[in-house]
């Protein structure tokens, strides 16, 4: 076996070590209900992405078909098609940026590969190999279900079949040779700065903001049509000019989808630049990888400051020690801040957007007088959802024990009471939360003014969920925190716990919707409802805080 | 100061007793050393001294405060140095020292004051105020030291404690051992190294199998061989070896 394909093999048994057979049979032999469960939340997730990507493929297909007999210039249907290709392209970029990070630069193997008599190419193509496999599986998500629709719905034959399967299998490479070529250029950067963690937290905070604004672009809807079809339709119409023109800023996204769409020029053309694109950066950046994968491990030294430095000696309580200790990690290590710290700005974002998009059509008046027509109760419900919506995707909690890894034991050592290490964890994962959606709280009041009680009940019920989904998560994390990582993006990213939180959260979410739903219809108003609520939450926070502390006692701490 | 009554422990998933029925008192005052092969139960003891693990029988009272009653004042009268120091990377020397003077609660003079000693005994001045991520393994075994020390303990305990210690670092180290028993405090380290056990040790403990299988002063152990070394005598008393743990 070839260097590259042993190395290949090391990653993916390494990363799907729990998807062996053997290992799959002990699991379910040892842990039965986790393992299974983990394949019922994987089954149901995929279900109801699949369900929700079906209806609005299919209606989306329905109101681009052109009327029977109807003359048309340009088959909208093409629209499709060509978002799918462009989501699936702009995803790509981003999630294997982060992907490449981890693998190419953070993995602690570095040093170690690097002492072997393998070339640093070979060291990259396999690495990259394994994130373009990643990839290539998540873009089938994306990219397959539009094009089979699509292609059913259209009539396509066999071929557009088989250019789709080559389109799907390149979609990824273009995005990651980008990605790699940003995250080397990142690296070498950050390696002139001391504080080189923050540079790269920033560098992807500001990747994962031009994604969001970049899907701003895209999902803008005008909110004048009630009825769902027509607003579809109206989506696919209003964007065609923004998704055209996406593909002209990025031309092989325009001949992927031309090449999917039947011109086996363009889509030559794409193959061509795709591996061209592929080549140079192997060649280019195997130049210098051995040394950029290096560069982190070589840690930056503050020179000129020696001994105690005046004000270093602070006394305080053990809870603000371990609340400090939480706080610094979670800023200082650039995977737990790149993934944790965007979720907390995101209830901004929500509202940013859906103003944004809403305004769209008439501006700010457009947003006013749709905003006007509805009852201040849905307002405030509205509200609440868009800022409780991203609560449970925080992993700062739900990975708080879990990101202990090996000095969990030494933490233990610790003269310190499980619930005070329990509480400085809810301080920090709960006090990013409640500053996440405060920021989203005054951005309302900002962007929307003249519904300040709406947005003022719309915040105390989504900082009542949100305590309460916390403690959920955290709950979970110590009663099975997984402390054998090795890299910290498998502590905080590759967390199951993490998956099983957000749909926890969103479930209860979905169930508190339909509540208000059956409230409203009956005509209650925005007090009652509120009231109602806040009492129902209120008794799901103590409920899951006592659960917490229950787990804290049993688990947290225990031999 | 240390008192082990009987301690047992298996490990969920293994039916071989990591530690069996093990009973050891260690005085105030005391050097000890604890030695056995790879997987003989020294980790696992020392992790259920430091109450790290529960034992599934048996007693442990450190410092006169019994670990299942008053865990956490029984975890106050303890320095421990793990073995693998790889802890908070990120945070500097002197945040992670802050942090440990905060949770033993030590005020802003002593901290200072031990901090300052420290700092200039172990020659950590410079480095100091770096992220510990960028320390050799020596001087990250420096930093857990000083650390373990700030509340000065009347009961360190150390796993491997010389490893990755260059030759005047260890130096050091045993040298503040000796202090920290001449204080009257009691020092308990577990250790591969057969000639630092016999130089610097008051008493030995030999552990194989989870069990004690001898434990006294060098004189005590050798018990009338005449002239056998503490090598010798490990080798006999743990003849069939161990498994790795």
């Amino acid at each position: 076996m070839t260097a590259f394909f042993a190395l290949l093999r090391l990653q993916l048994l390494t990363r799907f070590a729990d998807l062996k057979p053997k290992n799959l049979k002990n699991a379910l032999r040892e842990k039965r209900g986790r393992t299974i469960g983990m394949f019922v939340a994987i089954a149901f997730l995929i279900v109801y992405l699949g369900v929700i990507l079906y209806i609005i493929e299919t209606k989306a297909l329905d109101v681009l078909s052109p009327a029977a007999g109807a003359p048309q210039a340009v088959d909208l249907r093409n629209l499709l098609v060509i978002m799918a290709v462009v989501l699936s392209t702009a995803g790509t970029l981003v999630m294997a940026f982060f992907f490449i990070m981890s693998a190419l630069f953070f993995g602690r193997d570095a040093a170690f590969l690097a002492s072997m008599p393998i070339k640093p190419r070979t060291i990259l193509s396999a690495k990259l190999a394994q994130v373009w496999l990643s990839e290539t599986l998540i873009d089938a998500v994306i990219l397959l279900p539009a094009c089979i629709l699509y292609g059913t719905r259209v009539g396509e034959d066999a071929v557009f079949y088989i250019r789709m399967v080559l389109i799907w299998l390149m979609i990824a490479i273009l995005p990651i040779c980008i990605a790699g070529l940003i995250s080397a250029f990142l690296i070498r950067i950050s390696g002139l700065w001391k504080r080189r963690e923050l540079f790269l937290t920033v560098g992807g905070f500001a990747l994962f903001l031009g994604y969001m604004i970049l899907m701003m672009n895209v999902g803008s809807i005008t909110g004048d049509s009630a009825e769902s079809g027509e607003m579809l339709k109206e989506f696919f119409m209003n964007n065609s000019a923004r998704i055209s023109g996406m593909t002209q800023y990025f031309p092989p996204a325009g001949w992927a989808a031309n090449g999917l769409l039947g011109d086996w020029g363009q889509l030559g053309l794409y193959a061509l630049a795709s591996f061209a694109g592929l080549a140079l950066l192997i060649g280019v950046m195997g130049i210098f990888y051995r040394k950029l994968s290096l560069l982190q491990s070589e840690a930056p030294t503050v020179s000129g400051k020696k001994g105690i430095q005046k004000g270093s000696i602070r006394e305080g309580s053990a809870f603000l020690a371990n609340v400090k200790r939480e706080f610094l990690l979670i800023i200082r290590v650039p995977s737990y801040a790149i993934n944790i710290l965007p979720i907390t700005f995101m209830p901004l974002v929500i509202i940013v957007m859906i103003s944004m998009s809403m305004g769209k059509s008439g501006g700010e008046e457009g947003l006013t007088q749709l905003l006007g027509q509805l009852p201040p109760v849905l307002i405030m419900c509205i509200f609440a959802a868009a800022m409780a919506y991203m609560s449970g995707m925080s992993p700062a909690l739900s990975t708080a024990v879990t990101r202990e890894g090996k000095g969990h034991d030494f933490i233990k050592v610790l003269p310190v009471s499980a619930r005070t290490l329990i509480h400085a964890k809810i301080a920090v994962g709960f006090g990013l939360e409640i500053f996440g959606v405060l920021l989203a709280g005054i951005a309302i009041l900002i962007i929307m003014p003249g519904y300040t009680l709406e947005t003022i009940l719309a915040l105390i019920l989504c900082l009542v969920f949100s305590f309460g989904c916390s403690c959920l998560a955290l709950s979970r994390d110590v009663k099975k925190p997984r402390l054998d990582w090795v890299t910290e993006q498998e502590a905080v990213k590759q967390n199951f716990g993490v998956l099983i939180s957000m749909l926890v959260s969103w479930g209860i979410l979905v169930a508190l919707a339909g509540l208000c739903y059956l409230m409203i219809s009956n005509g209650w108003e925005m007090l009652p409802v509120f009231g109602a609520l806040a009492v129902i939450l209120a008794a799901f926070a103590a409920a899951a805080y006592r659960m917490l502390m229950k787990n804290v006692d049993r688990y947290y701490c225990a031999g | 100061m240390i008192d082990l009554q009987h301690l047992t422990k298996t490990y969920a998933k293994s039916n071989a007793k990591a530690v069996d029925d093990l009973t050891l008192q260690v005085n105030g005052g005391e050097l000890f050393g604890f030695i056995g092969p790879n997987g003989a139960g020294k980790t696992t003891t020392i992790k259920l001294m430091t109450g790290v693990l529960t034992p599934d029988d048996g007693t442990i009272t450190m410092a006169g405060h019994r670990m299942d009653q008053e865990r956490l004042e029984a975890q106050r009268m303890i320095g421990f140095v793990p073995d693998g120091n790889d802890l908070y990377d990120r945070l500097t020397g002197m945040e992670y020292l802050n942090f440990m003077a905060d949770i033993y609660q030590v005020d802003a003079a002593k901290r200072k004051a031990h901090i300052e000693k420290y700092l200039d005994l172990f020659s950590l001045e410079d480095a100091i105020n770096n992220q510990i991520r960028s320390y050799s393994k020596g001087m990250k075994q420096k930093l857990v030291v000083i650390g373990a020390l700030i509340h000065n303990p009347p009961i360190w305990i150390l796993d491997e404690p010389l490893g990755g210690l260059d030759p005047r670092a260890a130096h050091l180290l045993k040298e503040e051992m000796i202090r920290h028993c001449k204080e009257g405090n009691t020092v308990f380290f577990s250790t591969h190294v057969l000639e630092v056990a016999e130089k610097l040790c008051t008493r030995i403990g030999v552990i194989a199998h989870g069990g004690l299988k001898a434990v006294g002063t060098l004189d005590e152990l050798r018990s009338g061989e005449v002239g056998a070394s503490l090598e010798e005598l490990f080798l006999e008393l743990t003849d069939d070896g161990g498994e790795e743990e």
